[in-house]
């Protein structure tokens, strides 16, 4: 193997911030999407809303009338 | 306010996005303990992307959470009633709310190291601040005594804000004023200045 050979196979190619924070991003969304991160984040917004809406609204309309 | 979901839905946006905060300092607390951070430091990357990156995830979390939320308020009832700029506004202060609590979720994260122990410290103030908050009922229907903390509270005057930027078909919403948005941007720039002070400390003793 020869030296230009050599440095070619040692140097790596750089890459931008932006490329990095892309990349680093996506390592943290891919899990999300994998391990029912996103469906629990979906399920805990409706549970928030049945779980305060149903026992809570009928106190208000009581209390307005 | 004409109904309940007009007055409950602004406490229903900020319990999905703390939720959302509750991941990322799950996310926080792994990368720290596996040694993923300490190994950033070691490569040709800036020093400021990872948490860019962790940044930029937990902003789409917020996104997903804030788009499931207002469409559980929408079938419950809920409605933007003073146009687009308030709507736009109101999805700005909601993802602004959202950015602080990933910063104070990815500070105690890399603050403890322990991914078990992030869930109950985000969770108890969650609990706590939401139920203790004019969110559920105004703050007249709270003991005197502690009225105070529940009237001034940040998730009190977070939501002051969302109610009066979503408006109501009645008069009975606060008015959209610095007097009412004021206080929830400042506490807004608070919580991001302090989280990101107490972040940059930590990062430097814990890599």
């Amino acid at each position: 193997m020869t030296d230009t050979t050599t440095a070619e196979l040692t140097v790596r190619p750089t890459a931008s911030t932006i490329q990095q924070w892309w990349v680093l991003t996506v390592r943290m969304l891919t899990p999300t999407l994998r391990n029912g991160e996103l469906a629990t984040q979906i399920v805990g917004s409706i549970v928030f809303t049945i779980g305060y809406y149903i026992p809570l609204s009928r106190s208000w309309v009581r209390r307005r009338a | 306010m004409s109904s309940y979901a007009q007055y409950l839905t602004p406490l229903i946006v900020l319990q999905a996005i703390w939720f959302a905060a509750v991941s990322a300092a799950f996310r926080s607390a792994t990368d720290s303990v596996q040694g993923i951070n300490r190994r950033f430091k070691a490569m040709p990357i800036a020093s400021l992307t990872p948490l860019a990156s962790r940044m930029s995830a937990s902003m789409y979390r917020c996104c997903v959470a804030l788009t499931v939320s207002v469409a559980c308020g929408h079938v419950i009832g809920f409605r933007f009633h003073d146009g687009v700029v308030h709507a736009v506004g109101f999805c700005v202060l909601v993802l602004l709310i959202g950015a602080a609590l990933a910063f104070i979720g990815d500070l105690i994260g890399v603050a403890t190291q322990n991914p078990e122990a992030t869930a109950p410290l985000m969770l108890v103030p969650q609990v706590t601040l939401g139920l203790a908050s004019t969110g559920l009922q105004p703050v007249e229907r709270f003991p005197e005594w502690i009225q105070p903390f529940v009237r001034n509270q940040p998730l009190s005057q977070f939501v002051y804000a969302l109610q009066a930027l979503a408006g109501d078909s009645t008069s009975a919403a606060p008015e959209v004023r610095w007097s009412v948005i004021g206080p929830a941007l400042a506490w807004v720039a608070g919580m991001i200045l302090i989280s990101v002070g107490l972040h940059m400390r930590v990062s430097k003793r814990r890599p």
